[in-house]
């Protein structure tokens, strides 16, 4: 394949699975200048990578999960204390096929970036593959854990979600 | 809210493209592309220099200490600074294979993390264990080059070079009080937050709690 060719393959297969790098972005990235630059990181580090990259081994979705959380986890930790995270704003946001009020979804959405935002690095890697309604297997492979960690993980999440949620009615009571 | 809640939620949600499309697009086509080849081919080429040098280190203290075998304090002087070059040169040539192991980013995010915080570890111990050195270093390399070069032992002098061996001991301890007392800050310089990280151990004790992080998830 020449190089101008496999460039084509890249910017096709990026463009169909863009969603990916903008959703790790926006859980990664604390402030709206940080979630692009976030994305363009990710960007370059798939491109990179792509010449290894081989369809035999990963579906391209999984391969490139593993670089874009492998990129954003990074810049997390090199930058530990950068400040607090800003919650996704309109210009992040748009809402798909609902009839919901979007107040009502915005107020989700902020809870839930609240409470992914208190995560670490790898929890919020899992939870933002769960939210995705990726497989126990795809999860397991992107993250290199057992399936059977995946699923107990995520239950450990959803136990520590309905406390934290609990004790915010009883603040607020 | 439930995680299922949140996770319909989720799925309703989507995030707004077009702008971050474009930016992606446009910066990747303008800048990216051949950087993010030319940084690797870059960080690969700096540590093989970086041999290169240890190596011509190595093999010239080799030599000093072999034409001075039989003078006790330069044969001490050559051996010590030839420990040095190996260990110089065992650290570039791991931090290469580290790196070689890193630089892709394609392993799976636990795989790829425990060895990201591997090649922080061993960079913050080889920076601090080659670095401090220089405090005795600066005096001594040019003293051996002239020993080397004039054939006259210019280490008689014994009380000027103990004097900055004092120095340099006072230098090392001193060192370590700054960065201790300038990592809990916000320094404005990331190369001087980075210095005094590693020299006040804060770097060791980050990454290994990284280290601990990855295997606790991995465990649970």
């Amino acid at each position: 394949m020449t190089s101008s060719q496999q460039h084509q393959r890249f910017t096709a297969l990026l463009h169909e699975h863009r969603k990916i790098i903008f959703k790790v972005a926006a859980s990664y990235g604390r402030s709206s200048a940080d979630r692009d630059d976030l994305a363009q990181e990710i960007a370059a580090q798939l491109w990179r990578s792509f010449g290894r990259y081989d369809a035999v081994r990963a579906k391209f979705s999984t391969w490139m999960y593993r670089i874009a959380l492998n990129v954003a986890i990074s810049q997390a930790r090199r930058r530990p204390e950068a400040g607090r995270f800003e919650p996704l704003d309109a210009h992040h946001l748009e809402t798909v096929g609902s009839d919901e009020p979007l107040d009502e979804i915005d107020e989700r959405l902020t809870a839930l970036h609240a409470f992914i935002a208190r995560l670490d690095p790898l929890n919020r890697a899992l939870i933002l593959l769960y939210l995705e309604d990726r497989s126990h297997a795809e999860m397991a492979a992107i993250l290199g854990i057992t399936r059977t960690n995946v699923a107990t993980k995520i239950a450990r999440i959803k136990q520590q979600l309905r406390g934290q949620m609990v004790a915010a009615e009883t603040t607020g009571a | 809210m439930e995680l299922d809640e949140m996770k319909q939620a989720w799925a309703r949600m989507d995030l707004r493209q077009d702008g971050m499309e474009a930016l992606l697009r446009q910066d990747f086509r303008e800048r990216r592309l051949d950087r993010a080849h030319a940084s690797l081919r870059g960080a690969l080429a700096w540590q093989a220099i970086g041999i290169g040098c240890w190596l011509a280190f190595t093999v010239f203290v080799a030599s000093f200490w072999v034409q001075h075998r039989h003078v006790t304090h330069l044969l001490a002087i050559g051996l010590l600074l030839h420990a040095y070059g190996i260990a110089g040169i065992w650290s570039s040539v791991t931090q290469l294979l580290l790196i070689s192991r890193i630089h892709l980013f394609d392993a799976p995010v636990l795989v790829m993390q425990r060895r990201l915080a591997q090649w922080r570890r061993f960079r913050v111990v080889s920076t601090f264990v080659l670095g401090l050195p220089w405090w005795f270093l600066w005096f001594l390399l040019p003293l051996v080059w002239m020993t080397w070069w004039s054939g006259v032992d210019v280490f008689v002098s014994s009380a000027w070079i103990w004097a900055n061996m004092v120095v340099g001991a006072v230098g090392v301890v001193f060192s370590l009080w700054l960065a201790r007392r300038f990592a809990a800050r916000s320094i404005r310089s990331p190369w001087l937050q980075r210095v005094a990280d590693d020299m006040s151990g804060r770097a060791l004790l980050r990454v290994s709690r990284q280290l601990e992080e990855a295997a606790r998830f991995e465990r649970e």
